[in-house]
C-alpha cells in the first residue's frame, strides 16, 4: 500500500495510483490538521495531486525525487493567505533539528 | 545602435577563460558552417523557411557567443547581418545572389576573425573597419524598405498562447536558447481519470520539456464537495522538441490540448512597452545567463557580475544585486533583468495562479544530444594501444605452443589457449568500438563543396549544380580528412576543364545548367566516391599529344594505347592540359597529386571519359586503416599472410587427386574444376612435393583459385603496414606486420599476383 496512515500523518511511498486518491481525500477530509509526508514518494497520479491541491494538507516533507518535487512546488504554491500557518510550519521544521542537535551533545 | 557592447568580461586569463574561448571557437565554426549551408540553400530557393530559420538561428547564436568576449567588430557585423536576415525572414527583403554574396563574404570574415581570435585572443584593429563596411552594406539593403514596424505578426502556423508570451523570458531561460518553443495548453477532460488517463504523467513525459505550470482550471470547491475523480487541472507546458513530436505525444487527447508556437524573437518587442530593453541588451544578458549555466564558470562570477553592472549602467537601470553576488544571486538578477523586458507590467501576470518552475537536472538531458567531444589525439592513442594489444595478444598462441613443446605441459597449453580465446574476443570488440568512434560520415567532407562549386562557377560564368548523394556513407576519419584535397582538385578540374561555358553547351544542345555529381557509396570493405560531370570529357588524342610533348611517353607507345588507357595518362606526374593556367587549377600538379594521395591511403583512382558526354573519376579507398585479419601459411619455413576475406576453404588433398592438363593443374571440388597455382612457383622457389598437398581455395574477384602452399598456419589480426621507402614499389606484397613473437609477416597481394 503506497499510502500509510499513521496517526495524523499520511506517508506516501512509491508510486501513488488513482485508487489511492479516494482514500486519501476521505482521510484528509475527516480531520483538519492532518499532514502528509512525501519524502518516499516517487510518483503521483494526477488525481492524488488534485487532492493535495484542493485540500491543502500541510506537507511535512517534500519528495526526495527532485523532478517530482519541482512539479509539486509548481502545483502547490506556498499559500500566501495563511501567514500564521506558514510561520508555524517553519518553527516546526526547525524544531526537530534543534532537538536532534541538543540530543547529540548530550 | 542604442547600446555599446560592454567591455569584455575579462582579458583572457586563467584556464577557464581559455576553455570557454576554445569552446566558443569550436562552436562558432560549426555555426558558421551551418550558416553557410543554409545560405546556399536559400539562394537556390529564397522561400525555404527552414533554411532561413536555420540561418537566422546560427547567426544569432554566433552573436550571442561573441558577446561574451571582447569582439565588438564581430558583434557589429553579425548584428547587422541578423537584422537583414530578420527582414528577409519576414519577407520584407528578398534574397538574391548579390545579397548571398555579401552575406557569404561577411561569414568568411567572421570565420577569419575566429581564427585570429583563437590565435591571438584579439582582433586586428582593421576588423572594425571591415565590420562597418559590411554592416553598412547590409543596412543599405534594408534601407529601401525602411519599415520599422515591429515583427509582431509572424505567422506561427498554430495557436498563439498569450501566456507563452508572458512567460517568454522564463521559457527561454530554462530552454537555454530562444526558441522556437512549442507551447501546449492541456486541459484534461473532467472524466479523463475514468479512461485511464494520467494527465500528470502525460505532462511529465512530454519530449523536450523546458517549462511547465500547473493550476486548477476552476477554483477548488468547498472541501466537502471535492470529488477527487473529477479532473480540474490546467497544465501549461513549453517544449523545445519539434512540433510533430509534441503533437505525437498528445495524439490520444486531441480535444484536451491546444498546441502553439513561441518564436524566440516574438516576446522581446513587446508592443508599446516603454521599459523594454533594447534587443542587444537582452542578448547580452542572455549570454551572461548561459555563461552562468556553464559548469566551468567558477572563476567567472565576478566577470559576469561586472558585465551585468555595465549593461545596467548603459541602460540607466538599477543594478539588481549588490556587492559581490554569488551564483544564485546572479541567476536571479539575470532573470529579473529579462523580466523587466518581457513583463513590463506586473498586471499582465495576474492570471498566473501557480508559480512556474523551470525544471532542470533530470529533465534537461532529454533536450540535448549526449555527445562527447574528444581530441583526435586521444582516440589515436587509444587506437595505437588497441593495435599493440592485438599484437601482444597474438603472442599467446606461441606461448601455448612453447608450454607444450618445450615445457611438456599440455594442460597449461590448453589453458593458455582458452584464455587467449577470451582476450581475443575482447580485443576484437575493442577494435570494433574504436574503429566506430573514428568513423565519420562523408557529409562532413562533402559539405564544403557546394560553396566551392558555387564560387568557382560564378567566377567562370558557368551554371553548375552540384548533386551530392550518399552523404551518410561512413569511413575512417583519416580517410575522410585525406580526401579533402584530392576531391577539391578533381572538382576544380571538372569545373575548369570539363564543364563548357553556357554558350558552348547551348550549341551542343546540352542543358544550360551543367551537373556535377558527387556520389559516395560503400562496397565491401571500401568506400567508393564517384565524381562525374556532364562536360566535354577528356580527349584521348589531346592527352596523347600532350604526353608526348612533355616527354612523358614516346610516340610509338602512345599510339599503341587504347583510348581508355590514353586518358589514364593524366595521372602521370607533370601532366597538365589546361591551355591557359587559370588561378583555379592547371598548375601542373593536377591528377598525379590526386593519385599519389589516394594510393598512399591504399586506394585506387580511375578515370573514365566519354568524349562529349562527360568524365567520371572514381576513387576507391579502404573504409579504415583497420586491423586486417589474415591466414598465415607456411612456405619453406617462412610465414606469409593471406587476407582472410579471400579465403573460401582450406583443403588437404592427395597429390593423385590433382589433375593435369598439360602444364596446368586443377582439382575437382563439389563438381567444380578449380585451377591450381603453386605459391612456390609464383615466388620462384624450388618445388616441394609432400605426401599431402595443402590447398587454399580462394575467391578473387569472380574466379575461384586453389593456391598450393606447404602448410596452413593460424588466423590472426595484424596491423598492416604498407612498404615504405625503397620497398614502396615492390609488387606482389601489400605490406608487412610484426607477429607476437617478433617475426615479420609478409602479406601477399594476391589480386596483383594472380
Amino acid at each position: 500500500m503506497p499510502i500509510r496512515f499513521a496517526g495524523a500523518r499520511a506517508v506516501l511511498e512509491g508510486h501513488c495510483t488513482v485508487e489511492e486518491a479516494h482514500d486519501l481525500s476521505e482521510w484528509l477530509l475527516a480531520a483538519r490538521a492532518r499532514k502528509i509526508d512525501l519524502s518516499g514518494c516517487t510518483g503521483l497520479h494526477a488525481a492524488v495531486l488534485q487532492c493535495l491541491m484542493a485540500l491543502r494538507p500541510e506537507m511535512i516533507a517534500a519528495p526526495s525525487d527532485g523532478d517530482l518535487a519541482r512539479w509539486l512546488a509548481a502545483a502547490l504554491p506556498a499559500p500566501p493567505a495563511l501567514p500564521p500557518h506558514r510561520t508555524q510550519t517553519r518553527r516546526r521544521r526547525s524544531k526537530p533539528a534543534a532537538l536532534r542537535r541538543s540530543g547529540a551533545t548530550l | 545602435m542604442p547600446l555599446k557592447p560592454p567591455p569584455s568580461p575579462a582579458p583572457p586569463v586563467g584556464a577557464e577563460q581559455a576553455e570557454l574561448a576554445a569552446s566558443f571557437v569550436e562552436e562558432a565554426r560549426v555555426l558558421l558552417e551551418q550558416a553557410g549551408e543554409a545560405l546556399l540553400t536559400l539562394e537556390r530557393d529564397p522561400a525555404d523557411q527552414e533554411a532561413i530559420n536555420a540561418l537566422f538561428r546560427a547567426v544569432h547564436s554566433i552573436k550571442g557567443a561573441a558577446g561574451l568576449f571582447d569582439l565588438p567588430a564581430m558583434v557589429h557585423l553579425v548584428h547587422a547581418g541578423e537584422d537583414l536576415l530578420s527582414a528577409m525572414r519576414e519577407g520584407r527583403v528578398r534574397m538574391d545572389s548579390a545579397a548571398a554574396d555579401e552575406l557569404l563574404e561577411g561569414l568568411d570574415h567572421v570565420g577569419q576573425w575566429i581564427g585570429l581570435f583563437q590565435q591571438d585572443g584579439v582582433l586586428p584593429p582593421a576588423a572594425m573597419e571591415i565590420a562597418r563596411r559590411y554592416a553598412a552594406a547590409y543596412r543599405a539593403r534594408l534601407g529601401g524598405t525602411g519599415d520599422p514596424q515591429p515583427a509582431g505578426e509572424v505567422a506561427t502556423g498554430g495557436t498563439r498562447h498569450a501566456w507563452a508570451d508572458d512567460h517568454g523570458a522564463a521559457i527561454q531561460d530554462s530552454g537555454g536558447h530562444d526558441g522556437p518553443f512549442v507551447t501546449v495548453e492541456y486541459c484534461p477532460d473532467p472524466a479523463c481519470f475514468f479512461s485511464g488517463e494520467d494527465p500528470l504523467h502525460v505532462a511529465r513525459t512530454i519530449p523536450g520539456l523546458v517549462w511547465f505550470d500547473i493550476a486548477p482550471r476552476e477554483a477548488w470547491p468547498d472541501p466537502r464537495l471535492f470529488d477527487p475523480y473529477v479532473c480540474n487541472l490546467r497544465i501549461r507546458l513549453a517544449s523545445c522538441a519539434l512540433l510533430e513530436e509534441v503533437e505525437q505525444h498528445f495524439r490520444y487527447m486531441p480535444d484536451a490540448v491546444t498546441i502553439g508556437l513561441l518564436h524566440g524573437s516574438a516576446p522581446s518587442p513587446v508592443v508599446g512597452a516603454p521599459a523594454a530593453l533594447p534587443p542587444l541588451a537582452v542578448e547580452l544578458i542572455e549570454a551572461q545567463r548561459s555563461a552562468l549555466a556553464e559548469p566551468a564558470r567558477a572563476g567567472q562570477i565576478a566577470d559576469i557580475a561586472a558585465t551585468l553592472r555595465n549593461i545596467c549602467a548603459a541602460l540607466g537601470q538599477p543594478v539588481p544585486f549588490a556587492g559581490t553576488p554569488d551564483e544564485a544571486a546572479l541567476a536571479a538578477a539575470t532573470a529579473e533583468l529579462l523580466t523587466r523586458d518581457a513583463l513590463p507590467d506586473a498586471a499582465a501576470n495576474a492570471d498566473v495562479a501557480g508559480e512556474a518552475v523551470p525544471p532542470t537536472g533530470a529533465v534537461r538531458p532529454d533536450t540535448t544530444e549526449r555527445t562527447l567531444r574528444v581530441e583526435q589525439g586521444r582516440i589515436d592513442t587509444l587506437m595505437n594501444l588497441v593495435g599493440e594489444l592485438v599484437v601482444a595478444k597474438n603472442a599467446l598462441p606461441f606461448l601455448a605452443r612453447d608450454a607444450e613443446n618445450r615445457f611438456g605441459s599440455r594442460e597449461l597449453a590448453r589453458e593458455i589457449k582458452e584464455r587467449y580465446a577470451v582476450i581475443d574476443r575482447i580485443a576484437r570488440q575493442m577494435q570494433g568500438a574504436v574503429m566506430d568512434i573514428r568513423m565519420m560520415p562523408v557529409s562532413d567532407l562533402f559539405k564544403r563543396f557546394p560553396r566551392m562549386v558555387r564560387d568557382i562557377a560564378r567566377k567562370q560564368d558557368k551554371q553548375v549544380q552540384l548533386v551530392i548523394e550518399g552523404e551518410t556513407t561512413e569511413a575512417d576519419k583519416n580517410v575522410i580528412e585525406a580526401l579533402a584535397e584530392p576531391l577539391t582538385h578533381i572538382l576544380r578540374n571538372s569545373l575548369d576543364h570539363g564543364i563548357e561555358t553556357g554558350a558552348e553547351r547551348r550549341a551542343l544542345g546540352k542543358p544550360d545548367v551543367a551537373t556535377v555529381r558527387l556520389v559516395a557509396s560503400q562496397e565491401g570493405d571500401s568506400v567508393v566516391i564517384d565524381i562525374s560531370d556532364d562536360g566535354r570529357g577528356v580527349d584521348p588524342d589531346r592527352v596523347r599529344a600532350k604526353a608526348i610533348e612533355r616527354a612523358l611517353i614516346d610516340a610509338e607507345r602512345a599510339a599503341q594505347l587504347t583510348d581508355e588507357q590514353a586518358v589514364q595518362l593524366v595521372f602521370l606526374p607533370g601532366f597538365s592540359t589546361a591551355e591557359a593556367i587559370s588561378d583555379l587549377s592547371g598548375r601542373g600538379v593536377g591528377m598525379d597529386a590526386v593519385r599519389s594521395v589516394i594510393e598512399r591511403l591504399g586506394g585506387e583512382v580511375t578515370l573514365q571519359s566519354r568524349p562529349g558526354e562527360g568524365t567520371t573519376v572514381r576513387l576507391r579507398l579502404p573504409l579504415s586503416m583497420a586491423v586486417t585479419r589474415v591466414l598465415t601459411v607456411d612456405l619453406a619455413g617462412q610465414a606469409y599472410g593471406i587476407p582472410m576475406d579471400l579465403v573460401v576453404e582450406t583443403v588437404r588433398t592427395d597429390p593423385a587427386a590433382i589433375r593435369r592438363l598439360k602444364a596446368a593443374e586443377a582439382i575437382v571440388r563439389r563438381d567444380t574444376v578449380i585451377p591450381l597455382i603453386r605459391l612456390r612457383t609464383l615466388l620462384g622457389m624450388e618445388e616441394h612435393r609432400p605426401s599431402l598437398e595443402s590447398v587454399l581455395i580462394l575467391r578473387i574477384g569472380h574466379a575461384t583459385v586453389g593456391l598450393v602452399v606447404d602448410d596452413f598456419g593460424t588466423g590472426m589480426d595484424i596491423i598492416l603496414k604498407p612498404f615504405a621507402g625503397i620497398l614502396a614499389n615492390m609488387s606482389g606484397f601489400s605490406g608487412t606486420a610484426v607477429l607476437g613473437d617478433g617475426r615479420v609477416l609478409l602479406v601477399l597481394n594476391l589480386k596483383e599476383m594472380l
